[in-house]
């Protein structure tokens, strides 16, 4: 039986929204249950880092909602969170974390990251590297897992294309401030979340006269949210973030790629491969 | 030359992110910017003074290896450092 973490989660009005919980709010407690396994399991965040030169980077993120759950309805959650390693050679750690409401599991969250080996300078800079194996035989066997991860973004982008009509684009900016980013002034992956559902609310605000279906996309809860990071923005980054709008079947997605932009109006740093930092997809 | 600065390297540059440098090559004009910033040449350097791995030198947008850090930079040259990821 793979180990789990189970604790309660107190819940406060800043972690919603009127109609379900923030998906910021989601992703920062669903980071704070893999921490916690680790710790539980493996060994603190700060002893990961500073004693073993490993960090981890995000990559894929899938959040689910479930059943309903909104702030009047309970004061507190049960989180149960699980891990494992996976790949052929434990290359990345996925975790998955689950909210329990009084209605049932009010969201399911999947987390797959890769390891980094840390340079061991006080930046945190670091490249991908394997999971050593001092940490990957702290896994049980249930806790390994050797097929890859996948991230479902890219399926999903051609099944838009294919089966969907898209309604409308546009594009916003936005710059990493401090209060975006964790400890090495890297931006925290969940307040990418943030900038995403900031460019739904102006598109909406800005098509929703013409194209009133759109507006749902404000009043209805989120249904899902996948999100792929290929890149870590920094400290003081200026992204445009290009959305598109889909209506597909009875639902609507929302596709941002988050690219890194400077302030003369180009896109890219110039040195990097090409592409976007990170892909976002809501589902509503 | 200028030496421009990026994200998580700028607290050790006193957020100074277009900075300056004399030195008639790439390399020379890192040696002068961590002198000017010691903190920055503990992140950017090992201690056998190569530039870390973790970190990338492009010069007028051309990433260069490490062999490559002798080529001459003038006074409107650009050189860029990126740090591609950290692990907070």
């Amino acid at each position: 039986m793979p180990r789990s973490s189970t604790y309660e989660a107190v819940l406060d009005a800043s972690l919603f929204t009127p109609a379900q919980l923030q998906p910021t709010a989601v992703g920062r407690l669903a980071f704070q249950a893999g921490t916690r396994w680790m710790r539980d399991h493996v060994c603190s965040h700060r002893t990961l880092v500073h004693e073993h030169r490993v960090g981890f980077v995000l990559w894929s993120w899938q959040l689910e909602y479930v059943h309903p759950l909104r702030f009047l309805d309970a004061d507190e959650a049960r989180v149960e969170v699980t891990a494992r390693v996976r790949g052929p050679r434990a290359s990345q750690l996925e975790v998955e974390m689950t909210l329990e409401g009084p209605s049932g599991v009010a969201v399911r969250t999947r987390a797959a990251s890769v390891p980094l080996r840390l340079s061991g300078d006080e930046a945190l800079s670091g490249a991908p590297r394997l999971l050593p194996d001092a940490l990957a035989g702290a896994f049980h066997d249930d806790e390994t897992e050797r097929t890859p991860h996948r991230s479902r973004i890219r399926a999903m982008r051609a099944g838009f294309a294919r089966d969907g009509e898209q309604l409308a684009s546009g594009r916003t900016h936005f710059r990493v401030h401090r209060h975006h980013c964790e400890v090495a002034d890297q931006w925290y992956w969940a307040e990418t979340l943030g900038f995403a559902a900031g460019a739904r609310e102006e598109l909406v605000m800005r098509h929703g006269k013409a194209l009133p279906g759109l507006r749902r996309a404000l009043a209805a809860p989120l249904r899902r949210v996948d999100v792929t990071w290929l890149r870590a923005g920094q400290f003081r980054d200026l992204f445009e973030l290009r959305t598109t709008a889909h209506q597909v079947g009875d639902e609507l997605a929302f596709v941002h790629e988050l690219w890194l932009a400077d302030d003369e109006g180009g896109i890219g740093s110039g040195i990097e491969d090409g592409g976007p930092y990170a892909v976002v997809v809501e589902r509503i | 030359m200028i030496i421009k600065v990026r994200g998580v390297l700028l607290r050790f540059t006193e957020y100074e992110n277009e900075i300056e440098v004399g030195g008639g090559t790439v390399r020379a004009g890192l040696t002068a910017l961590t002198e000017r910033y010691p903190r920055l040449g503990e992140v950017l350097l090992d201690r056998t003074g190569e530039v870390r791995p973790t970190h990338l030198i492009a010069l007028n947008g051309e990433r260069l290896t490490k062999n490559e850090l002798e080529r001459a930079a003038a006074e409107d040259d650009r050189v860029d450092i990126v740090t591609a990821v950290s692990g907070g």
